[in-house]
């Protein structure tokens, strides 16, 4: 034994490989496994329950090895450290996000399902037809078109803006068009998009939710009248993605308007509340304050007349606040959670206006489940 | 998913708990220690198919043993050679291309015979493989049939080679497997983590890096690429590069893991691959390529046929065959078929006019080469991207515009320039300089190790470009 360890010093390479697998096969072993990453905001695989059934059909060898990479331990520190190298080897982007001027960082698209977005384009069109003169379509550009200046020299993106007309002189056939790119490019040396989330920024909904307001002849909420309140040290979704180490947190603001809001969501009891989730701004996943984040069914109570139906995916919980100046009922809808149609509340309520509003990224993939729209049930 | 070298679950589950038990066994225990593990590993990413390896490897244990009791009686030798061939390639067409053939009927016929949409036996290319030379060695009475067979067993299955090579021979571990006394030595695992931490960087930083190029312009199963068709002809030729050097690190990494492994056990498997881009011709490419399987076509088939033994007419039909069956055990599909043929009319051309002209040369076969390899990467690969081959092709060759590879050269820059060093004897002669001094090797391993850990836990996307062998 001592001169099989005499004989082992003279190779430090075992050593090192040995030792750094064991130490690291037990660490990971004690390391506790956790239920939520909070730095990705989502929720972690856990260890998965061994069953005959589920070994032949192969189920638990994937769970276990989803739950394995999951859980590894220290496992963000080696995402950074490959970022870090991908830095090194002079790489502008990492894990689909492209880093770009002033620390902004955006996702990464060069194509997509064009079958999957004209069937999209469809079910709104058919929507529009069964509700003539009620329905407003806006399409929230991604923040690389508005701040396209501030990509890296000759990335390639998507023909957003292209596919943008296309979907819009569809739409306009049928439905009122809120075109808010015009105004957002106006502001982009503003603050209208967060530099670590996919998301458009409070000011930056507040320019889209102007295009719609103005038109009608309403007088918009007042920002100057209103205090905002400001939030610092907010990392949302592109920064999970990447773990970029020259990462800026993004501040998040909002107006701390009271009215109450009442959501319905499936199987659960409607809950009253005011439109900001407090709790979630002490959290990493801050833009889920806004509106309770996506609920299925929520009715707010406006300072306004009149009634509106807002159907949308995440970019409307930081626009929907502001309709709160203009409306006397805002109903809000999101399809992904609701899995049904919207006719009853319509027939029921006889809505004076009709909002649909989705983010680009999301309106081309099957996501926004826009075809429950039009379904039987 | 089945269970690769560079996951997390291989390295620190796995290969800690395999390893273990290996060391602390005694000798004559390795054996069943290694036949079993290996078996849990083959059947990871499908556990169904845990009786077929079990049946096969029955059929050419119980073949190899009558064959060499029945030595005299050459009928009955002769069966079980036919039985244990049926037994390797019957199973190998099976899986592999009964889906291929049917297809092909429904297309000529008109019909619609379903197909069995399997999931490739993970290996199943390799280790049929290895038993067929196993049984046609034992008739011929160049091996002696193993009568252990759990030892039979574990050369089957061993999972260093099972992924990807090397495709190693009976003869070739043999003697190694019967030893049970001093089977693993202190140098020879240094030199198996040396390469195992090498072949691992080749995959993960290198393979993976570049072919990010690559899934930029084809997507992914979840990312939709900017499209061969919308490419510039620059950048498609750019892609065609990176996949150039992705198949290559790809590959020699795993089988440079693969052999690393072998010596952490006691092995010693040969070499699958020699630089292969810096050759000066085709011929010579196919010396340094998959050294393994062109020597397994050589010994198995060019040769049983007859070699250059019977006229040049014989030959080269000899040749075409090689071929046409190389380009076919690397895929179920015409591409493939295609593939190989590309490379019979090439080696005909070079053997018959070409090759003294290359050998006088001195830049221009390195291009010629290059350039020959990289159009027969686009026949290989030209099926995996969503517009199909003929696309591919014309992009490539009808310059066109589209997207601009400026971008993509600027990201990929240094990785590029990384793989093509690392493709010349450059890193190899650096090493060479620094392997005797412990202190440097070990810095420039930990570099290596840490940072293939931080893109295995890092990846969003790490292609398996196996599941079709």
């Amino acid at each position: 034994m001592k001169a099989f360890l005499k004989e082992l010093k003279n190779y430090p390479i075992i050593i090192l490989f040995f030792s750094f697998l064991v130490i690291y096969f037990f660490l990971d072993l004690f390391t506790p496994d956790k239920a939520f990453d909070d730095l990705l905001n989502k929720p972690l695989a856990q260890k998965p329950a061994f069953s005959v059934e589920k070994l032949v059909s192969n189920v638990y060898t994937k769970d276990y090895e989803k739950y394995l990479k999951e859980q590894f331990a220290l496992k963000n520190g080696w995402v950074t450290m490959k970022g870090r190298v991908e830095s090194l080897m002079l790489k502008s982007e990492n894990n689909g996000v492209i880093y770009g001027d002033d620390a902004y960082q955006f996702t990464k698209l060069y194509g997509f399902d064009p079958e999957q977005l004209g069937e999209n384009v469809q079910a709104i069109y058919d929507f529009s037809v069964r509700h003539p003169d009620k329905v407003s379509f806006m399409l929230a550009p991604s923040s690389s078109l508005v701040l396209e200046d501030k990509l890296p020299t000759s990335t390639h993106y998507v023909d957003e803006n292209g596919f943008t007309d296309d979907i819009l002189s569809t739409l306009g056939e049928t439905a009122n068009i809120i075109d808010v790119r015009p105004t957002l490019l106006e502001h982009s040396d503003e603050y209208v998009y967060y530099r670590t989330d996919h998301h458009w920024t409070t000011l930056g909904a507040y320019y889209a939710y102007l295009e719609f307001i103005e038109p009608k002849g309403f007088t918009p909420f007042d920002l100057e009248a209103n205090n905002p309140t400001e939030v610092a040290d907010f990392y949302g979704t592109t920064y999970s993605k990447s773990l970029w180490h020259k990462t800026e947190p993004d501040i998040l603001t909002y107006y701390d308007i009271d009215n109450p809001m009442q959501i319905f969501d499936a199987g659960k009891e409607p809950v009253t509340s005011t439109m900001y989730n407090k709790e979630k701004l002490e959290t990493r996943d801050k833009y889920a304050s806004f509106i309770y984040s996506n609920n299925a069914f929520s009715t707010i109570e406006g300072d306004g007349e009149g009634k509106i139906l807002v159907i949308k995916d995440s970019y409307g919980n930081s626009l929907v606040p502001f309709l709160t100046a203009n409306y006397a009922q805002i109903d809000v809808v999101d399809l992904r959670a609701l899995k049904g149609n919207v006719e009853t509340f319509i027939t029921e309520n006889e809505y004076d206006d009709i909002l649909v509003l989705y983010n680009f990224q999301t309106f081309i993939t099957e996501d926004p489940k826009v075809f429950y729209l039009n379904h039987k049930a | 998913m089945f269970l690769i070298f560079s996951t997390l679950l291989f390295l620190f589950k796995f290969l800690v708990i395999t390893l273990f038990l290996y060391y602390i066994v005694p000798g004559k225990w390795k054996n069943a220690v290694l036949f079993i593990c290996s078996l849990v590993f083959y059947s990871w990413g499908e556990v169904k198919y845990f009786p077929v390896m079990c049946a096969l490897i029955l059929i050419n244990y119980i073949s190899g043993l009558f064959m060499e009791k029945y030595k005299e009686n050459a009928k009955i030798k002769k069966a079980f050679l036919i039985f244990s061939i049926v037994g390797s390639l019957g199973m190998l067409i099976f899986f592999k291309y009964t889906d291929f053939f049917i297809g092909n009927i429904n297309n000529l016929f008109g019909l619609s015979i379903e197909q069995l949409k399997l999931v490739l036996p993970l290996g199943i290319s390799f280790y049929t493989f290895q038993t067929l030379s196993y049984s046609i060695d034992v008739y011929r009475g160049d091996v002696k049939s193993e009568r252990n067979i759990i030892n039979f067993g574990a050369y089957v299955v061993m999972f260093p080679q099972l992924i990807a090579g090397p495709i190693v021979k009976y003869s070739d571990v043999a003697e190694r497997l019967q030893i049970t006394k001093g089977r693993v030595d202190l140098k020879r695992i240094d030199e198996g983590i040396t390469l195992f931490i090498f072949g691992l960087g080749k995959k993960v930083i290198i393979a993976d890096g570049i072919s990010a190029l690559w899934y930029d312009i084809i997507g992914t199963s979840t990312t939709v690429g900017v499209g061969v068709s919308n490419a510039s002809t620059p950048l498609v030729w750019l892609g065609l590069l990176a996949y150039t050097l992705q198949i290559y690190f790809d590959f020699s990494g795993y089988s440079m893991m693969g052999i690393g492994l072998g010596k952490m056990l006691g092995f010693d498997f040969p070499a699958n691959f020699n630089l292969p881009y810096i050759s000066r011709s085709i011929t010579e490419f196919w010396r340094r390529w998959h050294i393994t399987l062109s020597s397994w076509f050589k010994e198995y088939v060019y040769i049983p046929l007859g070699g250059n033994r019977n006229g040049i007419k014989r030959q080269i039909l000899n040749i075409f065959i090689v071929w046409f069956l190389t380009g076919f055990w690397h895929g179920a599909d015409w591409n493939f078929i295609l593939w190989g043929l590309y490379y019979f009319i090439l080696l005909m051309i070079e053997k018959i006019w070409l090759l003294p002209k290359l050998e006088k040369g001195k830049v221009w076969p390195h291009i010629y080469t290059l350039l020959i390899v990289m159009v027969g990467w686009a026949f290989f690969v030209g099926n995996d991207t969503p517009e199909g081959l003929s696309v591919l092709m014309q992009k490539l060759f009808i310059p066109s515009s589209g997207v601009s590879a400026w971008y993509f050269l600027k990201n990929y820059f240094v990785i590029i320039v990384i793989g093509i060093i690392c493709s010349t004897p450059i890193p190899i002669k650096l090493y060479d300089k620094i392997k005797d001094n412990n202190m440097l090797r070990f810095i420039v391993l930990s570099i290596v190790l840490l940072a293939s850990i931080a893109y295995i836990t890092g990846a969003g996307f790490s292609p398996f470009l196996y599941f079709r062998f």
